[in-house]
């Protein structure tokens, strides 16, 4: 059997898992908060607002939302016991990566209609200056590479746990320290995979005390954070895919 | 069989469980982190104990202590909703109402310990930054107590979703949705108008100077907590069951 043919026999078996409405009910959530905060806002700086309040936004939803997610791919095999019988089909590394790209497919989704939603709302605004479409473009990239370690780390932690209490639980950590770390400096944030929301930011915000005056101003992007990012996802899928690949069923 | 049976029952079935860690582990990692905050900005935060207690609990009562109730309850009704446990659960001979307030109220028990141990870091972390037990905020019983009602109104509606939706993870986010809602109503001015902010109304997290209209308050909680147990009784009286 090809790769792609395990790929969607995920989809097949994530039906009715309602993954498409849990992923519904996150970007409608998204989206009421975007047009609560955008519409308060200066039009001329809408943008960079917008580039900065998503990834923001999203240290704090996505890590828990993406727990659920995994959650639910592994759902049906818990359920019904049946690691032992899919394993005398198909190699459990096979598994893992049918689902590590089952969940890649939902996360992208995910991310790309966030975009869409905030660049729509975006236009809706009238926001001022030039559409940043390379910034939009790095900004969704970023939140998918952060949002795929995480996946990663669920997906590994789901498929080891039958009972999914601790891999939720550290989905409602990672929600908590995603959002607490980003008022820690950067090299803080570099230290746990839910701080790299912040590490990737491309807009940055200077708080001066004396005058409690706030700034934001475009970053560049920080490509040695990207790197770190990649030997985090590397180290998290080689530990997950051999400990699941040598678990006893 | 009597109440008290199944409030022994319930009790049972947290033997040898993973479920209290949830609640120390975060409560851990909000003292942590919000002490550091705290010790990073001693420039601009000179209330003191006021202070500390926002660091240490604004962001856990609006977006983690909903979504750890909603562990909790997730994992209350998993049990019944393997091994064909419905079932057995119809046809015991005990009124479905008593099955719910039995787990609403070990549930309750729970966050009761969990605020417990909030307070406690909460002392713990002060007295380690050396601040004066004298200057110790008189009101910090009524934060505590006050924040429990509400989490008897979050647990109560995270029951209902639990039972009602038959995934662990599911009824886990939508608290989390529900909590950061409530957030934003609350700044609004309507916390009082959504059972998910009803933690922040009581613990005053943001403004611990705010006056909150105390009888208002637990009636709103009384209010949100009888509707979600009255919809789950209703419901599951009208439903069939179909045991997994």
């Amino acid at each position: 059997m090809s790769g792609l043919k395990f790929v969607r026999l995920e989809f097949f078996k994530s039906r009715r898992q309602h993954i498409f409405l849990l992923q519904a009910g996150l970007l409608s959530f998204l989206l009421i908060y975007f047009s609560a905060t955008f519409s308060r806002k200066n039009a001329g700086t809408g943008w960079m607002d917008l580039v900065y309040t998503v990834p923001l936004i999203d240290s704090l939803v996505f890590p828990l939302g993406i727990a659920a997610i995994a959650s639910r791919l592994c759902e049906a095999e818990h359920k019904g016991s049946t690691y032992k019988l899919l394993e005398t089909m198909m190699p459990p590394c096979r598994l893992f990566d049918a689902k590590l790209a089952c969940g890649a497919v939902h996360v992208g989704v995910l991310c790309l209609l966030q975009t869409a939603l905030a660049c729509a709302l975006g236009a809706a605004q009238q926001f001022d200056g030039p559409f940043p479409a390379g910034r939009l473009l790095a900004m969704t990239g970023a939140v998918f590479a952060v949002s795929m370690l995480l996946f990663s780390l669920q997906l590994g932690l789901s498929l080891l746990l039958a009972n999914q209490i601790i891999p939720l639980t550290v989905g409602v950590a990672g929600s908590f320290l995603g959002l607490f770390i980003m008022v820690f400096p950067q090299i803080v944030q570099r230290f746990l995979p839910w701080g790299y929301y912040g590490v990737l930011m491309l807009v940055r915000m200077e708080w001066e005390p004396a005058t409690q005056h706030t700034q934001f101003f475009w970053a560049d992007f920080d490509w040695f954070g990207l790197a770190l990012l990649g030997v985090w996802l590397a180290v998290s899928l080689a530990v997950f895919r051999t400990a699941f690949a040598r678990r006893e069923v | 069989m009597t109440f008290q049976r199944v409030l022994r029952a319930e009790r049972i079935k947290f033997h040898r469980s993973p479920v209290f860690l949830a609640f120390v582990v975060l409560t851990l990692l909000a003292t942590f982190l919000g002490t550091a905050n705290y010790q990073f900005n001693l420039e601009i935060l000179k209330l003191g104990w006021y202070d500390l207690w926002s660091q240490h609990t604004l962001f856990a009562c609006s977006f983690f202590l909903p979504a750890e109730l909603g562990v909790l309850c997730a994992w209350q009704w998993r049990l019944e909703h393997t091994d064909h446990c419905w079932n057995r659960l119809m046809t015991t001979p005990l009124p479905f109402a008593a099955l719910y307030l039995a787990k609403l109220f070990w549930a309750g028990v729970l966050a009761l310990a969990a605020l417990l141990f909030t307070g406690v870091c909460y002392l713990a972390a002060g007295v380690l930054v050396g601040l004066p037990l004298g200057g110790l905020p008189p009101q910090l019983a009524e934060w505590l107590l006050c924040a429990w009602a509400g989490c008897l109104v979050v647990c109560a509606w995270q029951e209902l979703l639990a039972m009602l939706l038959r995934s662990f993870a599911l009824p886990v986010a939508i608290s989390l949705v529900c909590g950061v809602a409530g957030l934003l109503l609350m700044a609004n001015g309507y916390g009082m108008a959504w059972p998910w902010a009803m933690i922040s109304v009581g613990m005053r997290a943001s403004d611990p100077f705010r006056t909150v209209n105390i009888p208002q308050f637990l009636g709103m909680c009384a209010v949100f907590s009888v509707i979600p147990t009255m919809l789950a009784v209703a419901l599951v009286q009208r439903k069939d069951i179909c045991a997994e």
